[in-house]
């Protein structure tokens, strides 16, 4: 005796009806690429990078002046060789007497600017993809790593060329 | 008997069929509203904002110009143009020892930036959406442009068309 089983026979409409299910789902990825090429649409380009670390101890300055290593950003990638262009007085702003504020150096901490040269991209909306993916603009604040000590840095300057 | 299991065949190929049809749409809607990028509805009204940035280094402030492509800085969507900005000493309130009271006194080297940045949205709920992002006044919101980023408050919204 054969044992009673049963199948089912898909017919042509149930055919279709897969085929336009499996479609309809490559349209998520498909549209994802879409987005992403949309948003990254890009030219290569360089660009020259000013930051600057704020209110830095003596000792510290001297660390950054010397050595090889180089500034790491939040996402593990480093930065081009940075060199040191400026050694300013922190300027701190307190109120005198009759509430004005003014400016007073101090004598204790500094601002140290650095510059690098970066390669890059410039976005369809004119902004600096550092890397050709990050993108990069004037009053950024990043928290940079080198030699194992992170440094809080303002990036001041990005000039495209 | 062979009738019978013809007739018994033939409704579990129906119902499979109707299962079929039934999962396509299921997941064309959802697709359609849940997986959809969000701003592809047609923008229904076209309104200009208007954002404070306060207390931000005048040197942040030299490269903003009419008609910058206006980012979210985290969904890094475009979100309008820039039709104005002005920039305002930025302003702070000290303490005069000598008059003994409360004094508001420009703050060096500072500036409040207001941006207008015009843009087509959608009406949703008491706010506005701008190619997803939700606007409504009151709100934080970071901002990117070419040549600058940061977090201003968004502080009008008035509907053009």
């Amino acid at each position: 005796m054969q044992p009673r089983g049963r199948y089912v026979k898909l017919n042509a409409v149930d055919y279709i009806l897969i085929v336009s299910l499996v479609l309809l789902l490559l349209t998520l990825p498909i549209r994802g690429i879409l987005y992403f090429r949309n948003t990254t649409e890009s030219h290569a380009c360089e660009a020259s990078v000013e930051f600057v670390i704020r209110r830095v101890d003596e000792a510290t300055v001297g660390t950054l002046q010397m050595g090889d290593a180089s500034f790491c950003m939040p996402d593990g990638a480093t930065l081009p060789q940075t060199k040191v262009s400026k050694i300013a007085h922190t300027v701190e702003y307190v109120p005198n007497e009759d509430g004005d504020m003014e400016g007073l150096e101090s004598s204790t901490v500094y601002d140290v600017h650095f510059t690098f040269r970066a390669e890059g991209a410039r976005a369809k909306d004119g902004t600096f993809l550092l890397f050709g993916s990050r993108r990069l603009s004037v009053g950024e604040s990043l928290l940079l790593s080198r030699a194992s000590h992170s440094y809080t840095a303002d990036f001041v300057s990005v000039q495209i060329s | 008997m062979a009738n019978k299991q013809s007739r018994v065949d033939r409704i579990a190929v129906t119902c499979i069929n109707a299962f079929f049809v039934f999962l396509f749409i299921a997941l064309a809607c959802v697709l359609f509203y849940a997986a959809k990028p969000r701003g592809i509805l047609r923008p229904d009204t076209t309104l200009t904002y208007t954002v404070t940035f306060k207390t931000i280094r005048t040197e942040y402030t030299a490269d903003i110009h009419e008609g910058d492509t206006v980012l979210d800085a985290v969904g890094k969507r475009e979100i309008g143009r820039v039709v104005s900005y002005t920039v305002a000493p930025a302003m702070t309130e000290t303490y005069s020892r000598r008059e003994n009271r409360l004094r508001t006194v420009q703050y060096p080297e500072h500036v409040t930036l207001t941006l207008t940045v015009h843009a087509n949205a959608n009406r949703e709920g008491v706010g506005y959406s701008i190619s997803g992002f939700s606007l409504i006044g009151g709100k934080k919101i970071p901002l990117r442009l070419p040549n600058f980023v940061g977090t201003g408050v968004c502080t009008a919204i008035t509907e053009i068309a």
